[in-house]
C-alpha cells in the first residue's frame, strides 16, 4: 500500500519548487529595483541639529491624512523613526522647531516660505527650521 | 558605564549561546537546540531592557550578566545528564533541497537589506520606532508613549507589546544603532522558527516529518518575505512553537500512567512561558494564549485538569502580568478597542459576514505570496483530516481552531474598513499559524499510536 508520506512528499515537493521559483524570481526583482535610501541617509544631520527634548512640528507635503500607509503618514513615521526620541507633533502648538518633509527641495522651499523661521539644517528629504518668533 | 554594562550583557548572552551551540553541535543535535537557544537570547536581551526600564541600579543590571551564565551551567548539566537525541536522518534529496532553499532565502534577505535597509512598513513604523524611543530616552517607558503619537489618529499602535523593541534597544545600546541590527534579529527569528519546527517534529521520532515541515517553511515565499521585511510575526511564530511543544508533551504525558505531577509540571511550564512570551511579542499572542489554555483545559483528564491549568497559569503569570500592565495601564487604548455592544452589533451584522467571506476568498485566490502552499495545505487537510487522530494532532487542531474562531470574531468586530483590515493583516495571521498548521498535518499523516505503539517508539529512518 502506498505510504501517505509519499503523497505528502510529492505535494510538498511541487510546492517547494514553486515556492523556490517564486523566491528566486523575487530575488531577481529586488536586484533590479531602485535602491531605497535608509532613514539615516534621508534625515542625516538633522538629529544633531536639535537640542535634547526639543519640541518639533512636522509639516509634510503631502500632508498627513487619516488613511493609514498614505504617503503623508509614511513620511511622518519615517521622520519620527529617524529623529526619535524627538517627538514630532502633527498639531501646531507654537513649537520652536519645524521639520519640513517633502521629496524635492522646491516643495520644501514652498513649505518654508509659509513658515517664518531660519533654516538650521538640510537633509535629503527634510529641512529643519527654527522659528524666529513663537506664539 | 551603561553602555559597558549593555555590552557585557550582550556578550554574556551571545557567549553562552555560542558555548551551547558548540556543545550541541558536538553531540549532533544542534538543529534541535538552535531554536530554544535563539529564543532564550532574544528573551534574555528583552529582559535586560525591561530591568533597565525600572532603573533599579547596577546590581539589577548585573542580573543580566549572571542569568545567561547560570542558564549555560544548567543547560550543560542537563545535556550531560540526558542523552540528547541525534538529529533524525532525512532523505538526502530533502537535505539538498533544504540547503538550496535556505541559500536562496539568505540571498533574498541580503538583497532586500541592501535595497531597503530599514525593512518593511511595520518594521520601522512600530518596532524600530519604539526601540529608538527606548534607547534615546534611557529606557523610560512613559517616554515611549508620547502624547503626540498617542493622539495621532493614523494608527501608531502604541499599545503593541515591547519584547522586540526592548531587545533591539538593548542591542543598540551596546553596539550603537545600525539598520543591520533589526535585520539580523529578523533573520534570527526566521531561523528560530525553522529550528523550533524541526525540534517539535523531530521529537516525534519521524525523520520525514521534521525534514518536510522545515523544507515547507523555507520554501514558503511569504515566510521568507516577512523575514526580509523584518516583521515580528516570525518571532511570535517561534514562541508559539516552543509553547506548542510544551503543550503537546503535556498532553502526551497524560496518557502515561507513570506520569507524576512533578514530571508533568516541566512541559506545562515551558508551554505557559512560551505563550506568555508570544503575548509579549504581538497582541495576537494574547489570543493564542487563550487558545492554549482552552486546548489544555479541554484535553486534560478531569482528575488532573486543575493542577495542569494552575501550573500553566503560574508559569505564564509573571510575564503576562507585566504585558497586561503595560497594555491596559500604561499604553493608550488599542485601535481595535470599542464598547462591547458595538462589537456584538458588528458581529451580528450579516453584511459583515458576507464581506468577510468575500475578503477571505479573494485572499485565497490571491495566493502569490504563498506559492501553492495554502491550496495544497487545504487539499491535504481535507484528505488526511479524516479518521482517528493522535493526541498531538487533536491538541494542535484544537489550538488552531480556537485561534481561527477568535480571528474571525476580531475581523467581524473590527472598527476599521474590513476589506482593508483583511488585506493588510491576513498574511501575517496565517504566518503565525503556518508552522503549527504544518505540524498538525504531519501529526495527522503519522500513524495514530495505539497502546502497543507508544509515542516514543524507536525512530524510523526514511533514508
Amino acid at each position: 500500500m502506498r505510504s501517505p508520506w509519499s503523497t505528502i512528499a510529492g505535494l510538498f515537493l511541487v510546492c517547494a519548487l514553486v515556492g523556490l521559483g517564486r523566491i528566486l524570481w523575487l530575488s531577481l526583482l529586488v536586484a533590479r529595483a531602485p535602491l531605497q535610501p535608509s532613514l539615516a541617509e534621508d534625515f542625516a544631520g538633522l538629529e544633531q541639529a536639535l537640542p535634547p527634548g526639543a519640541a518639533v512640528l512636522f509639516l509634510g507635503d503631502p500632508p498627513i491624512d487619516a488613511a493609514q500607509e498614505s504617503p503623508g503618514v509614511r513620511a511622518y513615521f519615517r521622520a519620527a523613526c529617524a529623529l526619535a526620541p524627538h517627538v514630532l507633533a502633527n498639531e501646531d502648538q507654537g513649537q520652536e522647531f519645524v521639520l519640513l518633509v517633502a521629496a524635492d527641495e522646491a516643495r520644501r522651499d514652498i513649505l518654508a516660505s509659509r513658515t517664518p523661521g531660519r533654516i538650521i539644517a538640510r537633509a535629503r528629504v527634510a529641512t529643519l527650521l527654527q522659528r524666529t518668533a513663537t506664539r | 558605564m551603561t553602555r559597558m554594562l549593555a555590552l557585557a550583557q550582550c556578550a554574556a548572552w551571545f557567549g553562552s549561546a555560542a558555548c551551547l551551540a558548540w556543545m550541541t553541535w558536538r553531540r549532533r543535535c544542534l538543529l534541535s537546540y538552535a531554536g530554544p537557544i535563539l529564543l532564550a537570547c532574544i528573551s534574555g536581551l528583552a529582559l535586560c531592557g525591561l530591568v533597565r526600564t525600572a532603573h533599579l541600579g547596577l546590581a539589577a543590571d548585573c542580573v543580566g550578566i549572571a542569568l545567561p551564565v547560570a542558564l549555560l551551567v544548567w543547560a550543560t548539566n542537563s545535556l550531560a545528564a540526558h542523552n540528547p537525541p541525534l538529529e533524525a536522518r532525512s532523505p538526502a534529496f530533502v537535505c539538498v533541497l533544504f540547503a538550496a532553499a535556505f541559500a536562496i532565502a539568505a540571498l533574498y534577505w541580503c538583497l532586500s537589506f541592501q535595497h531597503a535597509p530599514d525593512g518593511g512598513w511595520d518594521a520601522w513604523m512600530i518596532w524600530n520606532l519604539r526601540a529608538r524611543f527606548l534607547g534615546g530616552t534611557d529606557f523610560d517607558l512613559a517616554a515611549t508613549l508620547p502624547p503626540a503619537l498617542a493622539r495621532a489618529d493614523f494608527g501608531s499602535h502604541l499599545d503593541y507589546p515591547l519584547l522586540l523593541p526592548l531587545a533591539l534597544a538593548e542591542l543598540a545600546l551596546a553596539f550603537g544603532w545600525h539598520p543591520s541590527i533589526p535585520a539580523l534579529v529578523s533573520a534570527a527569528g526566521a531561523v528560530a522558527v525553522v529550528a523550533c519546527a524541526w525540534r517539535v517534529a523531530a521529537s516525534w521520532r519521524e525523520a520525514c516529518a521534521a525534514a518536510a515541515v522545515s523544507l515547507a517553511l523555507v520554501c514558503t515565499p511569504e515566510f521568507v518575505q516577512a523575514a526580509a521585511a523584518q516583521y515580528a510575526a516570525l518571532w511570535l511564530a517561534a514562541f508559539l512553537l516552543l509553547a506548542a511543544e510544551g503543550l503537546l508533551r503535556s498532553l502526551a504525558s497524560f496518557d502515561d500512567p507513570a506520569t507524576t505531577s512533578r514530571s508533568m509540571a516541566s512541559p506545562l511550564a515551558v508551554s505557559g512561558v512560551g505563550f506568555s512570551l508570544a503575548a509579549s511579542v504581538k497582541q495576537e499572542g494574547l489570543l493564542w494564549f487563550a487558545a492554549g489554555l482552552f486546548a489544555l483545559a479541554t484535553a486534560t483528564p478531569a482528575g488532573r485538569r486543575l493542577r495542569a491549568v494552575a501550573s500553566f497559569l503560574a508559569a505564564a503569570a509573571p510575564l503576562l502580568l507585566v504585558t497586561s500592565w503595560f497594555r491596559w495601564v500604561l499604553a493608550p487604548r488599542s485601535d481595535l478597542a470599542q464598547p462591547l455592544s458595538v462589537a456584538l452589533g458588528r458581529i451580528a451584522d450579516p453584511a459583515r459576514w458576507l464581506s468577510l467571506f468575500a475578503g477571505l476568498s479573494l485572499r485565497v485566490v490571491y495566493f502569490q505570496a504563498w506559492g501553492l502552499w495554502l491550496i495544497a495545505f487545504a487539499l491535504a487537510a481535507v484528505w488526511f483530516g479524516r479518521g482517528p487522530s493522535s493526541p498531538r494532532a487533536r491538541g494542535l487542531g484544537r489550538l488552531l481552531l480556537v485561534v481561527a474562531v477568535g480571528e474571525v470574531l476580531v475581523y467581524l468586530a473590527t472598527p476599521h474598513d474590513l476589506p482593508w483590515h483583511i488585506r493588510t493583516s491576513l498574511d501575517r495571521l496565517l504566518l503565525h499559524a503556518w508552522p503549527l498548521a504544518l505540524l498538525w498535518l504531519a501529526a495527522r499523516v503519522m500513524p495514530v499510536p495505539t497502546s502497543s505503539t507508544p509515542l516514543d517508539a524507536p525512530p524510523r529512518s526514511a533514508g
